[in-house]
């Protein structure tokens, strides 16, 4: 049993495995919802039905989704699991794009500029920068310059 | 020639030249910019010029498009890392050279080949479109399909370095492509209630996102934020000396031309294939090829350049974008309320004609940039990220915003750079999921069309799959899909062993 239960954890490991299971659950997402949405509320044939083409699309990631499950099988079989490559700082991005939100949330409530140069000082600390004088000059400048550049000369409407 | 004076008309446009400069200037920096693509750029000045009329926004995204393309040599030559997909094979000759205290002269040879390049696939653009154009008359419902089907299969092959992911990419991004209301009955599709979502999913935050956040995301988690650059130091290097590979330079710039054209493929599998061929062809190149051989950037500057005019083709008389850039610029014309198609050169030529001079102008401008700007660009090039990369974020945010002036954009923009993102470091490539959410519409409603049309005739497979062009094209597909089948490459090449 627990032999069992180590193959099942080294398994799941194997990102082809991961994915094949993510995609084959979106194909049968896909495939109930067209077939549901067809049957259910449309009264055409399958040749106009809006929901054919979904139907063909979740059959063939399904199939796709089989094939990247059968690498995945292939690749724990030959052991080339685990090999990654340099160090990882994903957790930076993660977190710049979590700025990112918090800029866009931000934006709603103190409109753009003051949003903008916030969101620009958190991340030039973040990503490293330590002059002082140089986050706040490019953080004013920037807002200001592209507030004046799209809302002024370019007539884009800014957030 | 009728179209020769209305094409150079615009030669004399002070205005219109004025836009192709400032794309142009745009395009060498965000080219040069390792972090920073053409792609990218294209998508957010899709929503800058939104609102511009027709042809100040064609003729600034002609020069990004023209100059970011050859651009990406400079960081190739300069840093060893390419400014773009298309000049990975010039950093196997360039970084090389440049590290011989060669800069300046790979610089030059870069740029003159990137211009003859460039120039190449405009004429033939020029010359091809019409023909290509009375060919797509012919094509019916199901050849659309099968056409851009074909597109997706060849850029899901090429982009992506296992072919199912490249397949699964595109299928997303059909998925992606049909929310909203059905064009054919008036149904909404994938909408979940969502009343923002009725519309469809706007094409401009989704490339923002793709190409714009998910990179930002890229270059922060790969942590490679500055480079050191090689030292220019100017030398002479004779006009003579360059163009004398000129006649070689044509073999290349029709590879170039004629892969830009396949849909889906563009300008990394030119200059790689480019490449290849200079291997074989150049016998005695100046130093042997991977050390430094002016050859080698020759072959990759002018096939990737050249990509550029082919893969208007079939953009233009097709409505099939040849590579990411087209099928962004494609929705510049969407946009417009323009239709690219077979009568496209009927119905609007002058459209045509400032394709041909924005993309012939900037092709100027890229030689004049290139010699005098491009070997004092070397500071720009190592703009610390830390710096560039929360500009270019506020960029993407406005760029999303812009378009419809919805925040709803906003957050579709960020939900696509983090799906960009996460496909990206698992090794999907995003070209062929935006190749499909420019296409779905396209694809579902000419597939439903075939679908009825054949079913009302006696044979429904023949009527369906019977004609030439239709045959061709589902050969084609097939030989794409078997060539990337494991089972079927190991017997190719037990074949070719033997």
């Amino acid at each position: 049993m627990k032999a069992h239960d180590r193959d099942f954890r080294e398994l799941i490991k194997v990102s082809e495995i991961q994915e094949g299971l993510l995609f084959f659950l979106c194909a049968a997402l896909l495939l109930v919802y067209s077939l549901v949405n067809h049957l259910g509320s449309i009264s055409l044939e399958w040749k106009l039905s809006p929901y054919l083409f979904p139907l063909l699309i979740a059959i063939c990631l399904g199939v796709l989704s089989v094939s990247l499950l059968a690498e995945g099988f292939r690749k724990k079989g030959t052991e080339e699991v685990g090999a990654k490559k340099g160090v990882s700082l994903w957790k930076r991005s993660i977190c710049i794009f979590l700025f990112a939100i918090c800029y866009f949330l931000l934006m709603n409530l103190i409109t753009f500029i003051p949003a903008t140069i916030l969101f620009l000082i958190v991340s030039f600390l973040y990503l490293g920068e330590r002059r002082l004088w140089l986050i706040g000059a490019l953080s004013l400048s920037t807002a200001f310059i592209v507030y004046f550049l799209f809302d002024v000369m370019l007539h884009v409407m800014l957030p | 020639m009728p179209d020769f004076m209305s094409v150079f008309a615009y030669f004399l446009d002070i205005r219109f030249v004025f836009f192709v400069l400032a794309g142009s200037l745009a395009g060498l920096f965000v080219g040069a910019i390792p972090g920073l693509s053409v792609s990218m750029a294209t998508a957010l000045l899709v929503s800058i010029t939104y609102s511009w009329d027709t042809s100040s926004a064609l003729a600034t995204i002609m020069g990004v498009y023209v100059v970011g393309v050859f651009s990406g040599a400079l960081s190739a030559i300069l840093i060893n890392i390419p400014g773009a997909p298309s000049s990975v094979v010039t950093t196997l000759d360039g970084f090389p050279l440049a590290s011989k205290g060669e800069a300046y002269k790979a610089l030059k040879y870069t740029t003159v080949y990137s211009f003859v390049g460039t120039v190449f696939g405009f004429v033939a653009l020029w010359f091809l479109v019409r023909p290509v154009s009375m060919v797509a008359l012919k094509f019916s419902p199901m050849d659309y399909f099968l056409l851009a089907f074909f597109g997706l299969t060849t850029v899901g092959s090429l982009t992506a370095k296992n072919f199912s992911k490249g397949l699964i990419s595109a299928l997303l991004g059909l998925i992606f492509s049909l929310v909203g209301i059905d064009s054919v009955v008036g149904t909404a599709r994938l909408t979940f209630g969502l009343y923002d979502l009725q519309a469809g999913i706007s094409i401009v935050p989704a490339l923002v996102g793709l190409f714009g956040f998910s990179e930002i995301l890229m270059v922060i988690s790969d942590g490679n934020f500055d480079g050191e650059v090689t030292k220019i130091a100017k030398s002479v290097v004779r006009m003579k000396d360059i163009l004398k590979h000129f006649a070689i330079s044509m073999y290349y710039a029709t590879i170039g031309t004629l892969i830009g054209a396949l849909p889906g493929a563009g300008g990394p599998v030119a200059s790689f294939i480019a490449y290849s061929q200079a291997k074989k062809i150049v016998k005695n190149p100046s130093v042997p090829f991977g050390e430094g051989a002016v050859e080698g950037i020759i072959a990759s500057e002018t096939a990737n350049n050249a990509c550029i005019g082919g893969a208007l083709i079939p953009m233009l008389a097709l409505a099939i974008p040849g590579d990411a850039v087209t099928a962004i610029i494609l929705s510049v014309f969407y946009v417009h309320g323009l239709r690219p198609g077979p009568m496209f050169i009927k119905t609007s030529p002058d459209m045509f004609h400032i394709i041909l001079a924005g993309g012939l102008i900037a092709s100027m401008f890229l030689l004049i940039l290139g010699l005098l700007v491009a070997p004092r660009i070397s500071k720009v090039i190592t703009v610390p990220k830390r710096i560039l990369l929360p500009i270019v974020g506020v960029l993407c945010v406005i760029g999303a915003f812009a378009c419809n002036n919805r925040m709803f954009d906003v957050g579709l923009m960020f939900f696509f750079g983090i799906l960009g993102y996460f496909l990206r470091k698992r090794d999907y490539s995003v070209a062929p999921m935006t190749l499909a959410i420019v296409l779905g519409g396209m694809m579902d409603s000419n597939f439903r069309r075939a679908i009825s049309l054949a079913s009302s005739e006696s044979h429904f497979m023949g009527a369906l799959f019977g004609r030439p062009i239709t045959i061709v094209l589902l050969i084609l597909i097939v030989i794409t899909i078997a060539s990337n089948i494991p089972a079927v490459k190991r017997i190719f090449s037990a074949a070719g062993n033997r």
